[in-house]
């Protein structure tokens, strides 16, 4: 294998469960009204995964469609990277298996927990090593169940999460279509947005909404700004932004402060919910599938969130 | 009290809450009587951050109930 000038995302790939359930469905499993959901999170639906659909089955799911989107044969897939954070078997990892299930032979393989922020993180290692000559092809996929660790008396983070997974093929290039990345971290923050162990063995996403809210939009836009000037490119430049699907609140008030145009800001949080790692891949891939996005457009795609953990990067739209 | 912090909150408020065009914010009214939920709160106080050049500590941001807390908050930290 040889080094390349660039890397670039060659395709996209999504699996959304089957289950989508509406304002209505989730409120009448908690306190929260359908019209609190709208006006606080701006989310009508979410999927949830069945018990057959779980993240190494959603995650070949969206990385056979990815590689179908990108024309490449698994034979030329040198590394797989699953971006997750709520897949209870914690060893093995996932990724050997997603390899495996789709054919990969003898590819590399492993898990990367960045959360929110873990598809960023896993399309920089990709941009990397198809860059040093590592890997021919990497598949990248965000996947999560995050439903797996809801806790109806806490509405705030209920009615937002949902499930889905979400991949993407990086290859080599001639230009460098995935620019550097932007990253970071404050671990004393941990406490804000993190699984706690109840009394009875729960295990539960608890959420300080506040404090969440006010880090990623006071934080964010920085990171955004970086991730630009490390790609070379203004703000104004970037044509769309493809922000972690937090909640609708957040998204809009990061587009205004970075006065990004409304309607070149991914929401597809309204239909899909907050879906962690996958996130970022599931807006991409919709926002392609729009019909509004042209090849080569420049997209800013940022991811942040639990850790605290930020990462984003400006990349060329496959 | 420096009238400059008073009629400075004020303003953010107002630039955030345009529908309140017209009406008096009064220094005791609660954010909830003005129609504010908890994010737009956040949002005014990223605004005073901003616009103060302060910190508002995490253990502080639930605190704020009335209009006059945030005055006060922005008194303690010698800039008003």
């Amino acid at each position: 294998m040889t080094r390349t000038q660039g890397s670039t995302v060659s395709g996209l790939g999504v699996y959304r469960p089957n289950r989508k359930l509406t304002n209505a469905a989730i409120s009448e499993f908690t306190t929260a009204s359908p019209e609190w959901i709208e006006e606080r999170t701006g989310i009508l639906t979410r999927h949830r995964a069945s018990a057959e659909e779980d993240i190494v089955t959603m995650s070949v799911e969206a990385g056979a469609n990815a590689l179908a989107a990108a024309s490449v044969d698994v034979t030329e897939v040198d590394l797989v990277i699953l971006a997750t954070a709520t897949r209870r078997q914690r060893l093995p990892g996932g990724g050997p298996q997603i390899a495996s299930r789709l054919g990969i032979p003898d590819a590399g393989a492993f898990d990367v927990n960045a959360v929110c922020a873990g598809f960023s993180y896993s399309l920089a290692l990709a941009s990397n090593a198809v860059r040093l000559g590592e890997a021919r092809n990497v598949l990248v996929v965000g996947a999560e169940r995050t439903s797996d660790f809801l806790n109806p008396n806490a509405p705030d983070s209920y009615v937002i999460f949902g499930d889905g997974a979400g991949a993407a093929v990086v290859s080599g290039s001639d230009t460098p279509d995935i620019g550097p990345v932007a990253w970071g971290s404050d671990g004393a923050r941990h406490g804000v947005l993190e699984i706690r162990e109840h009394a009875d063995g729960k295990e539960y996403i608890a959420m300080d909404g506040p404090l969440v809210y006010k880090w990623s939009t006071t934080t964010m836009p920085k990171v955004a700004r970086r991730a630009c000037e490390l790609a070379g490119v203004s703000l104004s430049e970037v044509e769309w932004f493809v922000p972690h699907q937090a909640n609708r609140r957040i998204i809009d008030t990061l587009a205004r402060v970075l006065e990004f145009p409304a309607d070149r800001v991914a929401r597809d949080v309204v239909d899909t919910g907050n879906t962690s790692s996958a996130s970022v891949p599931l807006a991409l891939s919709r926002l392609c599938d729009s019909g509004r996005t042209r090849p080569g457009d420049l997209a800013l795609v940022l991811g942040f969130g639990a850790g605290l953990t930020y990462a984003g990067q400006v990349i060329r739209i496959p | 009290m420096n009238t400059n912090v008073i009629g400075e909150v004020e303003k953010l408020i107002r630039g955030l809450m345009p529908e309140l065009d017209g009406k008096e914010i009064s220094p005791v009214a609660s954010f909830e009587e003005l129609g504010m939920d908890s994010l737009t709160r956040v949002d005014l106080l990223a605004e005073v951050e901003g616009s103060f050049g302060i910190q508002v500590p995490d253990e502080e941001v639930a605190s704020f109930v009335r209009v006059n807390d945030v005055i006060d908050f922005i008194k303690t930290t010698g800039i008003g």
